[in-house]
């Protein structure tokens, strides 16, 4: 079976985690550069922002005086839960808001995983289930994604026997690429099947920006099925990475079971007043998500394009970044983009000559690409 | 959603019944049970955020403000630390779980005084960690001669000066013997200085304890913007300890951490210290008053070095707290096994605490004319 050991897997979370880290000093370093001028195509975030008004409703929440802020926000957790709950049909209950999705990432980890049942997940994924069960010392098996960078489910499937949770992030980061719609509902059902004691966490964080028809939630089947747990983020489509906030939708057993490792709290006000007006907007006014969508998908499209029309290939990109192969070292080209003010995703090992590249604005990927040329022609020249 | 646990969770942090009653807004109610700072960070930090509100979409290392250097001016704050000797954290609560995460261990206890701060005993609970409880000492302070035995062969000690819920604050001089002792006795237990209310002091023998946090492998401080800089609805907290150390705790750190405008907002505050002065002899004037009103009542109360004091009521905290309830005066929370006669109560505003004063009066059965003359 093509699944890597302990060790492996660990070894890789961890570099992982210590080239993300190496990846925001550098940016950090880059004094030379303005914020505003950087065209920041690395940790697929949302150019545009959350819309004007939930950054009106953070400084309304700052109070008259700017008090508020000075109390702690257990009053605004509740508020939050209901509307996410209104947005989706479901009660509080089903509800559990996190410091960014990350922590619904790490709760389950912790609660669904130990030395005896792995966690399973591709190779590569979203590293923040493995990293943490690398670093509490719980049992990982990563699957390699198949030739065509997908996930692939038939090996994912074995590596599910005798697992305590299978993290299915789908779109998958850093790859992009989405599930097959009707393979993947398959799939769950025959892994949960299969397994009586595993969960599934499915890392929906990309979802709107998907475009593959057929493809659906799987909030509604979370509901009726404990051992299934839906992680999303305001992090992405939302446009609020900066304000960590992110939340599970599950069985309410199932809930209380993540939210006993949810210590603490960890959201501001300002968070929670930005999230609550995020998804009440939402109910008067539906548009935001979808005209996001059209936004990324045109600027992606735009982006896929101008490497399909230089010979370059890349995976069937379903989210706010794409992911293409460069054919040149990916340390090079990131090193060569940089110099140029264009910061694009880390190395994801063992792809090393391919590029996770966040998708920003038009004009920003129309300069972005520009600078693109500039580097792979250079490498081209320095080959020849 | 606040389940049951996490309920508990928040009860620890905020005591049960702020939690359990979670009361609707109420301009009138005067919160003093939650150590708050009633007038919210200073205007430098609130036009920080407005500022930077734009940035809401920037995870922490790519805002204008970043986590790295926010690390940086922290940093700054204390003789000989660098950057890497910072850690940040979604409010200093983070850095007391992760102390616990790292440091403690099946054979390896925590140790923390039996009136003390509850959050790093949770956090040992839930992990089925043991812990030692060391009884405080007469005065309610923390016994750390006791603590300093009990240390011997511990994992962690939770040493939360001042205190909390007493308030009461021991001198440099004893806390750096203490960690001499510990060092030298049991030089794999690891010490976390909880210095929440270090603003707050202002008796003439304390000290921060940074330095030893600095020169201690097996030393940390845990510092926070909830209390004196009043941002505790922003969670912004920070550690102080050798790079070694520092890299143990933020290996067990929520991925990208702290929110971009509480980073504003650090910025801001550090922007204008003298805000942070006025704060601090804004509370001293409101908290002599408080333990003022007290004491001439004849009433105990601790020598609180802090934006809280503990009083001895005399009647269950229970009771105290709703009979102040009734009258829109919200106090702490139940501090076994000091409830039958003890209550935190938070230094509000001057006007707010005129007004609770009187409600105390009330509840407690001091007349006006009592006053002085001693009635319990």
């Amino acid at each position: 079976m093509k699944t890597m050991g302990v060790g492996a897997a660990g070894a890789y979370a961890a570099t992982l985690i210590s080239t993300r880290r190496q990846e925001s000093i550098a940016f950090a370093a880059q004094t030379g550069i303005p914020v505003d001028e950087v065209i920041n195509l690395a940790n697929n975030e949302n150019p545009m922002g959350p819309g004007q008004p939930v950054l009106d409703a953070v400084v309304n929440s700052l109070g008259t005086h700017g008090e508020v802020p000075g109390r702690y926000p257990f009053m605004m957790a509740r508020p939050l839960d209901e509307a996410i709950a209104a947005k989706w049909n479901v009660k509080p209950e089903n509800v559990l808001v996190g410091a960014g999705s990350t922590q619904i990432l790490v709760n389950a980890t912790q609660s669904y995983t130990s030395n005896s049942h792995a966690l399973v997940g591709s190779l590569p994924t979203y590293e923040e289930c493995f990293g943490y069960a690398a670093l509490v010392g719980h049992k990982t098996k990563a699957v390699p994604l198949t030739s065509n960078l997908t996930m692939d489910l038939d090996q994912t499937f074995y590596a599910c026997k005798g697992a305590g949770m299978l993290f299915y992030c789908n779109p998958n980061n850093p790859v992009a690429s989405l599930v097959d719609p009707a393979e993947g509902a398959e799939f769950i059902k025959r892994v949960l099947k299969m397994n009586k004691d595993i969960r599934i966490l499915v890392d929906e964080a990309y979802i709107d920006y998907v475009t593959t028809p057929g493809h659906k939630t799987m909030i509604q089947e979370a509901l009726e099925e404990p051992r299934l747990i839906v992680a999303r983020t305001f992090s992405k489509a939302y446009g609020m990475a900066g304000l960590r906030v992110g939340y599970a939708i599950a069985h309410p057993d199932t809930i209380k079971e993540l939210d006993k490792y949810n210590m603490g709290n960890s959201i501001s006000t300002l968070s929670y007043a930005a999230a609550t007006a995020a998804v009440e907007r939402d109910a008067k006014d539906a548009s935001f998500i979808p005209n996001e969508r059209e936004r990324n998908t045109a600027a992606r499209s735009f982006t896929r394009k101008w490497f399909h029309d230089r010979g370059y290939t890349d995976t069937d990109a379903q989210a706010n970044f794409m992911f293409v192969d460069v054919k040149m070292p990916i340390e090079d080209f990131q090193a060569g983009c940089r110099a140029e003010g264009v910061l694009v995703g880390r190395p994801f090992p063992p792809l090393w000559t391919h590029c996770r590249i966040s998708i920003g604005t038009m004009d920003e990927m129309q300069r972005a690409v520009q600078v693109f040329d500039k580097v792979l022609s250079a490498a081209k020249e320095q080959a020849a | 959603m606040i389940t049951a646990r996490g309920r508990e969770a928040l009860e620890g942090e905020f005591g049960a019944v702020e939690t359990a009653l979670i009361p609707p807004p109420d301009m009138d109610e005067i919160r003093i049970s939650s150590n708050e700072n009633p007038l919210g960070p200073g205007p430098s930090a609130i036009q920080s955020i407005k500022d930077n509100v734009r940035f809401s979409n920037k995870y922490p290392m790519n805002s204008p403000i970043t986590d790295t250097e926010i690390r940086t001016r922290l940093a700054g704050l204390y003789d000989g630390a660098k950057t890497e000797n910072i850690v940040i954290a979604p409010g200093s609560g983070e850095v007391l779980r992760n102390c616990v995460r790292a440091f403690c261990g099946p054979n390896r206890p925590l140790v923390t005084g039996e009136l003390s701060y509850g959050s790093p005993v949770q956090t040992a609970e839930l992990f089925d960690l043991p812990v030692k409880f060391v009884p405080n000492q007469a005065d309610l302070g923390l016994d750390l001669d006791k603590m300093a035995g009990a240390a011997i062969g511990a994992g962690l000690v939770f040493l939360c000066n001042p205190n909390n819920p007493t308030g009461s604050a021991h001198s440099k001089r004893d806390i750096t013997d203490f960690v001499r002792f510990v060092a030298k006795e049991s030089p794999f237990t690891y010490i976390l200085l909880d210095e929440a209310y270090d603003e707050y002091v202002t008796a003439s023998n304390y000290e921060t304890g940074a330095d030893l946090a600095l020169r201690y492998r097996n030393v940390l401080l845990g510092r926070t913007f909830s209390k004196a800089y009043g941002m505790a609805g922003l969670r912004q907290g920070y550690a102080v300890a050798t790079k070694e150390t520092a890299a143990k705790i933020r290996a067990y750190k929520l991925t990208f951490g702290a929110n971009v405008l509480g980073l504003a907002a650090i910025a801001g505050s550090l922007d204008d210290p003298d805000h942070l002065k006025q704060e601090v002899a804004r509370n001293t004037a409101v908290r002599d008053y408080t333990i003022d009103f007290f004491r001439s009542n004849g009433y105990w109360v601790s020598d609180a070095q802090t934006n809280f004091i503990f009083v001895k009521t005399g009647i269950t905290a229970k009771a105290f707290r709703e009979g102040c309830a009734k009258h829109k005066v919200s106090v702490g929370r139940d501090f076994p096994p000091y409830e039958k006669e003890y209550a935190r109560i938070s230094i509000g505003t001057m006007d707010e605490m005129k007004r609770a004063t009187e409600v105390f009066r009330e509840v407690l059965g001091i007349s006006a004319t009592d006053a002085g003359s001693g009635s319990n």
